[in-house]
């Protein structure tokens, strides 16, 4: 239990939907945990609180779109084909994403990079890249103001990717 | 062809579904990130029939045409890109002076995105 709260508090908020063994995980722990789920819902300022479910059908939309996009030319202008490391760091980011943050539209770029994309209305898109070499190239828009840039990234969510989703859901 | 005038529409053509969302008929950043020449190719589709914008995009490639992304070109202008009317084949331009940082190349295809009217076929 210890475990799941101190990774729930973390500013880079590693997942906390990752399952403990059901034994001795009661009444009593799962009180504890829907606290937990209220209090980060709170820190985030989210709309949403995703688990399980969102996360496997993240997982699947991604494997479908690698399958989709692994050989080149699969957009008809040339595009270079998705290669497996870009495939496994996708992985590790929806594996990394913050629980209370909605999952991405998963998307296969023509550059052979994997994008995630926040759309939450006109004017309102964030978007980050990954192709397989420890670099998180992002962009958004917030109601007219724009960022870009890229991050490094090995283990751990960079801040500034969770702070512009926070900034994008706040 | 003529100079391109602000008001001209030009299109997008689309042949994968990883370009646009069908969930609210919109286009996704990923339909304008530009090939490694950093040209990214474009019809000029003002005063065509539908069925003759159809045919033009049904045409050019192996894949199936599942769409396609209009735009002005003033909203290109406004995005800071240009627009390279080379009419080979007749009609065709590109959208170019993209940046070079790719993180910069992103905002642009969001930017244009977010401007283009998506049409399924």
């Amino acid at each position: 239990m210890s475990n799941l709260a101190i990774q729930s508090i973390g500013s880079d908020c590693s997942p906390f939907w990752i399952r403990p063994s059901s034994e001795g995980f009661g009444d009593s722990s799962r009180k504890i945990v829907n606290g937990i789920k209220r209090e980060i819902a709170q820190m985030w300022g989210s709309e949403s609180i995703t688990f399980g479910r969102p996360l496997d059908d993240a997982l699947i939309s991604l494997l479908a779109v690698y399958r989709e996009c692994s050989q080149s030319d699969w957009d008809g202008y040339g595009a270079a084909a998705i290669s497996e490391d870009a495939y496994e760091e996708a992985k590790k980011i929806i594996n990394l994403l913050p629980s209370s943050i909605r999952m991405p539209e998963i998307t296969a770029e023509p550059t052979g990079e994997i994008g995630f994309e926040w759309h939450k209305g006109k004017g309102q898109v964030f978007v980050i890249s990954v192709g397989g070499k420890h670099r998180i190239t992002y962009a958004g828009i917030f109601s007219g103001n724009k960022v870009h840039g890229s991050e490094y990234f090995e283990d751990t969510l960079p801040l500034a990717i969770i702070q512009h989703l926070r900034r994008l859901y706040s | 062809m003529d100079n391109i005038d602000v008001q001209e529409t030009l299109a997008r053509y689309i042949y994968s579904r990883n370009h646009y969302r069908s969930s609210d008929h919109t286009v996704k950043h990923s339909a304008f990130i530009p090939p490694k020449d950093k040209r990214l190719s474009i019809f000029r589709i003002s005063s065509l029939s539908e069925s003759e914008i159809w045919s033009i995009g049904g045409t050019l490639r192996a894949q199936s045409l599942l769409g396609r992304a209009d735009i002005k070109a003033l909203s290109i202008w406004e995005t800071g890109l240009s627009i390279d009317p080379d009419d080979t084949p007749p009609r065709h331009a590109n959208i170019v002076g993209w940046p070079n940082e790719d993180s910069a190349i992103m905002l642009k295809a969001i930017e244009l995105a977010e401007k283009a009217q998506l049409h399924l076929n």
